[in-house]
């Protein structure tokens, strides 16, 4: 399975990387990159948006896609590239299958997860999107389903800690790093210049990189599950 | 001046997250010094201000930011409450032998722990219970004393765990819930003039 998955991922980046010059690869490519969740689903049991390698491949799907779908074309092609280094990087992270804890068997795990990363992405989206000019109304638009998505994330975050740790709230890294996040996010829509609003995405961004990918190797906390 | 509310508070919340990072980085994410009292002064001054800026800005007709600062002051409501709830659990587990002994009824969860011991409590083989009773404490927050059912109990890992009784949203937390609403609905009637 091991060998396959490879290959999948091998594939949809050689595609993905062709896309530039021929943009019909892309389409082509998220279906092999389709194909590496469902492997990954299916060989370890679990969605694949669970440990460091799962969720770095099935972010990069999902940069993949919507590069596909409601963006200024001369976006995509950044959109596409995000998802090339995402999905690369996902080969320095360690993919065994192991044993996952029992809380995580719960229904909130596809809720609260995927809510975050549908904030990531269109965080991630507006940070591409703040390098190119006249998208202000754009980036704008995914800098408001960042605020939303982040936001029902820690709702149902809370939801569930409460359920399976018996408290909405304990200032656990992770949990902690990722309502400044939310706050950064925030206080874009506070700030009215153009050089804030740029200060507060970028630190938005930067927390957001952090928790996502940093927060759980340098710092014990109730979100390390599998790294 | 309205430009510079809003950015005042942008800074605000920016000052916050900068804040709130700094912190875990620092304490490791521990809860510890919030229950510090000069973290409390600041935590009640805060939750004012948070309620201050919201209402502000509903007056002002700055409505998602006023909405961000009510949702903020409403966090900050309800977390104060629930921690002041269950400041026991910093209790040294000494303070524990000193309650009377009536056995709990009813459903059970989990609050003294490491992750995910609600669920894994469920899988265990074995449970044996080393006392259950009732614990009486008071909150640094809150000048009434609470009571508690308590449970310890030994997993068949060997590991010591205390759980209480199921409690959900108790009377404070709606309360707080309420005020909340009821300062929305100032601000929102105050808009609409």
């Amino acid at each position: 399975m091991n060998n396959l998955m490879t290959v999948l991922a091998a594939s949809a980046l050689i595609l993905y990387l062709s896309s530039f010059r021929f943009g019909y690869m892309a389409y082509i490519g998220a279906l092999f990159h389709l194909g590496l969740n469902a492997a990954l689903w299916i060989s370890t049991g679990y969605p694949p948006f669970i440990g460091g390698y799962g969720s770095m491949v099935f972010f990069s799907f999902l940069l993949a896609l919507k590069s596909f779908i409601t963006i200024p074309v001369k976006l995509k092609k950044y959109m596409v590239l995000a998802a090339i280094v995402m999905l690369a990087a996902s080969f320095l992270m360690p993919h065994k299958t192991v044993k996952i804890e029992a809380v995580l068997a719960s229904i909130w795990l596809g809720v609260h997860v995927p809510l975050f990363f549908l904030g990531y992405l269109s965080l991630t989206t507006a940070f591409i999107a703040s390098f190119l000019k006249d998208n202000e109304k754009f980036e704008e638009r995914e800098m408001g389903f960042a605020l939303f998505f982040c936001f029902a994330g820690l709702l149902t975050g809370a939801i569930w800690a409460e359920v399976s740790w018996g408290k909405f709230w304990g200032w656990d890294s992770k949990e902690a790093w990722a309502l400044s996040t939310w706050l950064f996010v925030a206080s874009y829509f506070h700030f009215t210049g153009r050089n804030e609003k740029r200060l507060a995405l970028f630190a938005a961004f930067i927390s957001m990189v952090m928790t996502y990918l940093v927060i759980s190797f340098i710092l014990p906390g109730m979100h390390s599950y599998i790294r | 001046m309205k430009d510079k509310s809003r950015n005042l508070a942008g800074y605000g919340l920016f000052g916050l997250a900068l804040t709130i990072e700094v912190a875990v980085l620092f304490f490791g994410g521990s809860p510890q010094p919030f229950y510090t009292t000069p973290f409390k002064a600041l935590y009640f001054a805060l939750t004012v201000l948070f309620a201050l800026i919201a209402i502000v800005l509903c007056v002002r007709r700055e409505m998602l930011a006023g909405f961000i600062h009510f949702f903020i002051a409403i966090f900050l409501i309800f977390y104060g409450v629930n921690e002041a709830l269950f400041v026991w659990e910093e209790l040294p587990a000494k303070n524990i032998n000193s309650v009377s002994k009536d056995l709990i009824k009813g459903p059970i969860r989990v609050l003294a722990h490491e992750h995910g011991d609600s669920e894994r409590l469920k899988n265990q083989d074995s449970l044996t219970m080393l006392y259950g009773g009732k614990l009486t404490y008071s909150s640094l927050n809150h000048p009434a004393r609470f009571e508690k059912d308590v449970k310890l109990l030994v997993t068949g890992d060997g590991e010591t765990v205390l759980v209480t009784q199921s409690v959900n949203l108790d009377e404070l937390t709606v309360m707080s819930l309420l005020i909340a609403a009821l300062l929305g609905l100032f601000a929102f009637a105050r808009r609409s003039r």
